[in-house]
């Protein structure tokens, strides 16, 4: 019986050979790891083909959270906005293909929308602080200010619990149509409400009752219009 | 091989060759035959001395110059890199192969194949009656395709509830991409007389219930849709998407008979 033998290649053989055997290997282990996009904004730009959406654009990131590779982002599309988060995928020590979700959209043709950045994940980094952010203001606004008003109930250290209200204020310029806002914790009170405003649910405080409004003005100071909502 | 001779000999003749790891291999193949004729030479000629066979050698090997230009020929120095390069590239994708299966339980190749019907076996269980249908409807949005060619119109004469099953298509141009789940989760149905049919269940999402239902290949996933029809008249429906803006709307009208 003869004995197979491999041909020999020349040098052009071989690196023929082992590009195409790198490539073939990549493109597997892609489309095994389920197509993971390469960049964050490439994994938003998937997402909203994948919803049909048309392209957006990605207003704001920030890096962190409660996984070690979360970008936050802030996008804005022509009918829609929304926060969303890009997790990088735990690839063997972690390489590049991101996959993205929304965390809260709304549509930009009803009223003034209000829109938060994060979860609670994203607070530690942050040093006690919510960015928020309303992708539809009136027309003509130029700057705005968002007053959340927080009714708390705080566990105190004698298990009595107490209540009280607690007002948080930020303000904003209108940057690309986008008002974002930062509502800043200024006492550990304070923060355990602004965690729990975030979804937070291992804090102190209980949040029992939370609206917002924002109120607009004209470049030049004149009223521009006014929301107001329920956050919890 | 430590003679002066052949030791310039050889630098001479390497010398061309840029690629540094080419110009070391080539030069000990080079070497390495140097000695076996010097050898060779010794036994056939015992008188001869060592240095007279290496002398001999050299003037039999021919000019180093010359020998030289052809190798650096044959030898070029970008092929060596790429050479490496290639190498590298593959070492590259094998360490992360590696890592990766090493380190990640989600890992699949091809999409896996759902559990054939048996979400639509338990939802058409619910019908006493089952009829084929004949469906038409394609629409294209964005990069994927939506198609439908057949269901199956259930009925319940006993409870009064009726509903069709329809198997959607979804082509899409690039490999293994799917529609995000969002899509599926807010879609509803709008009868022939424009009225949007009511999820059966207070509280519950809109009226369209959906499953996953495997694969066609890399370009195509199937998902099968039930449709509940309040109004035992209906002979057509309206898939409708909307979510933040995203138009899709595929009209679906059917007519009893097999495919």
């Amino acid at each position: 019986m003869r004995s197979f033998h491999l041909p020999r290649l020349s040098r052009r053989g071989k690196i023929a050979r082992n590009l195409a055997l790198a490539a073939a290997l990549v493109l597997a282990l892609w489309v095994g790891t389920e197509r993971g996009s390469w960049t964050v904004n490439g994994a938003l730009r998937r997402m909203e083909q994948d919803l049909l959406l048309g392209p957006g654009q990605t207003i704001y990131t920030q890096r962190g959270g409660s996984l070690e590779n979360e970008t936050w982002a802030m996008v804005l599309g022509d009918s829609y906005a929304y926060t969303g988060v890009v997790q990088g995928r735990d690839l063997g020590r972690s390489f590049w293909s991101k996959t993205a979700s929304v965390y809260q959209a709304i549509s930009l043709e009803g009223e003034p929308g209000l829109l938060s950045l994060s979860s609670w994940g994203l607070l530690g980094q942050q040093q006690e602080s919510w960015r928020l952010f309303c992708p539809n203001g009136p027309e003509g606004a130029g700057s705005a200010v968002l007053t959340v008003s927080a009714r708390c109930r705080w566990e105190q250290e004698d298990g009595k619990p107490r209540e009280g209200t607690l007002r948080f204020q930020g303000t904003a310029q209108a940057q690309n149509g986008v008002f974002a806002f930062v509502l800043q914790a200024d006492t550990s009170e304070e923060a355990s409400a602004l965690f729990a405003l975030m979804g937070g649910l291992t804090g102190n405080c209980e949040v029992l009752q939370a609206d917002y409004q924002m109120d607009f003005t004209t470049p030049s100071g004149a009223p521009a219009g006014h929301a107001e909502g329920v956050l919890i | 091989m430590d003679d002066k001779a052949f030791q310039s000999w050889l630098d001479e003749a390497v010398k061309g060759i840029v690629f540094r790891p080419d110009r070391a291999a080539v030069r000990q193949e080079l070497a390495d035959h140097l000695e076996d004729k010097s050898r060779d030479l010794a036994r056939i000629f015992p008188n001869m001395t060592p240095q007279e066979a290496e002398e001999r050698t050299l003037e039999q090997m021919g000019d180093p110059a010359e020998i030289g230009r052809q190798l650096a020929r044959i030898h070029r120095p970008w092929l060596g890199w790429l050479w490496r390069v290639s190498q590298l590239l593959l070492a590259a994708a094998l360490l992360w192969a590696a890592l990766l299966l090493a380190d990640y339980s989600g890992y699949r190749l091809w999409p896996e194949q759902a559990a054939d019907s048996q979400w639509t076996a338990e939802q058409r269980a619910e019908f006493s009656q089952h009829r084929p249908l004949v469906c038409l409807a394609e629409q294209t949005v964005g990069q994927y395709t939506l198609r439908v060619r057949s269901g199956e119109l259930w009925s319940d004469p006993v409870r009064g509830s009726q509903a069709v099953y329809l198997r959607l298509e979804v082509r899409a141009d690039r490999p293994w991409a799917e529609l995000n789940q969002a899509v599926w989760d807010r879609l509803y149905a709008v009868d022939d007389r424009g009225n949007t049919i009511p999820a059966q269940k207070e509280g519950t999402a809109p009226a369209v219930a959906w499953e996953q239902a495997g694969t066609g290949g890399p370009f195509r996933s199937r998902i099968d849709l039930v449709v509940p029809l309040p109004d035992p008249a209906t002979a057509g429906v309206t898939l409708t998407y909307d979510w933040l803006g995203a138009e899709l709307a595929l009209p679906i009208s059917w007519k009893e008979g097999a495919v």
